[in-house]
C-alpha cells in the first residue's frame, strides 16, 4: 500500500527534476536559469526524503538552495550588462555534439542493462543525526578532517582575495 | 497527533485505504495551521499598532470596530479590492510568484513548533535544522521580487535581503549548536522535554545571538534594511500592491509567529509550566506573546542600522560570539 504512494512520489519528482534540469539548459533567461536550478536541487532534496535520510535533505536545502542558488542570484543581479539580456544558445558544433550525444547515451543503457542493483534489505536508520555523527567521529575520521581542513582553506582564501580587492 | 502505528490501525478496521487517511489529515492539519496563522496575523498587526502607538505617547487606530480592533478587516477589504498592477517591464512570472513563495516559505516553518505535549504537525528529528534551512527559500522569493520588479529601488531591496539573511543564517545556526549539544537531539519536543532549567539561563550567549540575528533574519527594525523606507522607497515591494502586497505582509508576520514560537521553544521551555500538562498551550501563549511583545519593543525604540554597520555586526561580533558559545558550552560539558 505504501508501496503506491512513494511509487507516485519518486515519478512526481522524477518529472519535476529532469524537466527543471531541462529548463535550466536550454532558457535564454539566466535568470529564470537559476531559479531552474533551486527547483532541481529542491527535487533532489525530496529524493533524500523519500529515502529517509532527513539530515542529507535537510542539508541540501541549507547549502545548495540557500547558499548556492543565493550566490548565483546575486552574480546574475550584480552584472547589470546580463540582467534582462535573452541569450542566444545556437548549436555551432554539430557533429562533434552529435557523436558525443550518441556515444554517452549509449555507454548510460550498455551499463544500466548489465548493471546489478543491489538492494540492502536492512530498514533504514531512524535517527540518522546522530548516527552520522558517529560515523564522522569514529569510521571516518579521516576524510572529515580532510574536508574540514580544505573548507578552512577555502575560507582563509576568501578572505584574502576580499582583502586585496579592498585595499586598492 | 497520532503515532503511524495506530493510524495504520484504524485505516485497516475502517477500511479506509491508508493514502486517503493520510492526505486527509495532511490537509486539515494545514487547514488548522493556517486558520491558527490567520488569527495569530489578525492579533498581532492590531497588537503592534497598539504597542506602537503607546511608544509613541498616541492612540493608534480607535475608529472601526471597538477601539478600533476592526481595523486591520477594513484594511484587507481594501488591499483586496484594489487593481492588480503590473509594472511595464516587469518580469511576469517572477513579480506573481515571488509573493507566493515567500507566504509558502514562511507557512511550511510552523509545521514542526510544537505548542503543547504531542501536539505538533510532524516532529521531525531533524526539525531544528529545518527550522533554520526553510527561511533560506524566502529569500529566493525576496531576489525573486526585487528583480521581477524591474525597479532599482526593489533591486536594492531584493540584494540586501539576501546579503542580510545569508550572512545572519550563519550565527543563527551555530548559535543553536549548544542547545543540540546539551539536549543531545534536533528533535524540537526532545529539546523541550530536556529543559527542566530554561536554557535561557544555561545558553545566555546563545540566547543573545539568538534574538539578535532572528531580528535581522525576519527583517525587523533595526534591521529593515531590505525595505528602509528613507532610502530605498519601500525595498523589494516597492512595486507591490493589492493582494500581492498583502501576501509579502501575511508573510513578514507569520515569519514574525514562527520566530517568536521558536525563541520559545528553544530557550523558554517551551509548554512547560506549573499546572497539569493540560495547561501547556496556554503557557506556550504566554511565553508566546511575551518574546512578540519583546521584538515589537526593539523595533519601535532603536533607530535602523546602516547596511555596513549590519554587516560589522553580523561577521565581527556575533559569529565569533556564537563560536565563543559553543567552545564554553563543550569545555563545561566534558568537566
Amino acid at each position: 500500500m505504501n508501496d503506491i504512494i512513494s511509487h507516485v512520489i519518486f515519478f512526481a519528482l522524477a518529472i519535476l527534476a529532469v524537466s527543471s534540469a531541462v529548463l535550466v539548459v536550454t532558457g535564454r533567461n539566466l535568470f529564470h536559469a537559476a531559479m531552474f536550478l533551486g527547483l532541481y536541487l529542491l527535487s533532489i532534496a525530496g529524493y533524500y526524503f523519500l529515502l529517509k535520510a532527513d539530515l542529507v535533505g535537510m542539508m541540501q536545502v541549507f547549502v545548495y538552495v540557500g547558499g548556492v542558488v543565493v550566490v548565483l542570484l546575486f552574480g546574475i543581479m550584480l552584472t547589470a550588462q546580463l540582467t534582462n539580456v535573452r541569450l542566444t544558445s545556437a548549436l555551432e558544433q554539430r557533429w562533434v555534439t552529435i557523436v558525443s550525444l550518441v556515444s554517452l547515451v549509449g555507454l548510460l543503457v550498455f551499463v544500466a542493462k548489465d548493471t546489478v542493483f543491489k538492494v540492502s534489505q536492512l530498514s533504514p536508520v531512524e535517527d540518522t543525526t546522530s548516527f552520522i555523527g558517529k560515523m564522522f567521529m569514529t569510521d571516518y575520521i579521516l576524510p572529515f578532517e580532510v574536508i574540514s581542513v580544505l573548507l578552512l582553506a577555502a575560507l582563509i582564501g576568501a578572505v584574502i582575495i576580499a582583502r586585496e580587492e579592498g585595499g586598492k | 497527533m497520532l503515532t503511524s502505528v495506530e493510524l495504520v490501525e484504524f485505516a485497516a478496521k475502517n477500511g479506509i485505504p491508508i493514502w486517503a487517511l493520510d492526505a486527509s489529515i495532511a490537509l486539515v492539519l494545514a487547514l488548522a495551521v493556517f486558520s491558527l496563522c490567520g488569527l495569530g496575523v489578525i492579533v498581532l498587526v492590531y497588537m503592534e499598532r497598539k504597542v506602537s502607538a503607546d511608544i509613541q505617547l498616541r492612540l493608534g487606530p480607535t475608529h472601526v470596530g471597538p477601539r478600533g480592533s476592526l481595523q486591520l478587516i477594513a484594511d484587507m477589504i481594501k488591499l483586496l479590492s484594489k487593481e492588480d498592477v503590473f509594472p511595464k517591464h516587469a518580469d511576469r512570472w517572477l513579480f506573481r510568484l515571488a509573493p507566493a513563495l515567500v507566504f509558502i516559505a514562511a507557512f511550511v516553518g510552523l509545521m514542526v513548533i510544537p505548542i503543547g505535549p504531542r501536539l505538533v504537525v510532524q516532529d521531525l528529528s531533524v526539525g531544528l535544522l529545518y527550522v533554520l534551512a526553510i527561511p533560506s527559500i524566502a529569500v529566493a522569493g525576496l531576489i525573486m521580487a526585487g528583480f521581477g520588479s524591474y525597479n532599482k529601488y526593489a533591486m536594492m531591496g531584493g540584494l540586501r535581503a539576501a546579503a542580510q539573511m545569508v550572512s545572519y543564517e550563519v550565527p543563527r545556526a551555530l548559535s543553536v549548536i549548544g542547545i543540540v549539544m546539551l539536549a543531545g537531539s534536533a528533535k524540537l519536543s526532545t529539546i523541550v522535554d530536556a529543559q527542566g532549567f530554561w536554557y535561557i539561563f544555561l545558553q545566555p550567549i546563545g540566547f543573545m545571538v539568538f534574538l539578535v540575528s532572528t531580528l535581522a533574519e525576519i527583517n525587523r527594525v533595526p534591521f529593515d534594511m531590505p525595505e528602509a523606507e528613507s532610502e530605498l522607497v519601500h525595498g523589494y515591494s516597492t512595486e507591490y500592491s493589492g493582494m500581492r502586497y498583502a501576501f509579502f505582509l501575511f508573510g513578514e508576520y507569520i515569519a514574525l509567529i514562527s520566530a517568536a514560537a521558536l525563541t520559545v521553544v528553544l530557550f523558554l521551555g517551551g509548554w512547560h509550566g506549573p499546572g497539569p500538562e493540560l495547561l501547556g498551550p496556554i503557557w506556550f501563549a504566554i511565553k508566546f506573546f511575551g518574546v512578540v511583545f519583546v521584538i515589537m519593543w526593539v523595533r519601535w525604540t532603536l533607530p535602523r542600522f546602516r547596511i555596513d554597520q549590519v554587516m560589522d555586526l553580523g561577521w565581527k561580533v556575533l559569529l565569533p560570539l556564537a563560536l565563543l558559545n559553543i567552545l564554553i558550552t563543550g569545555i563545561v560539558m566534558s568537566i
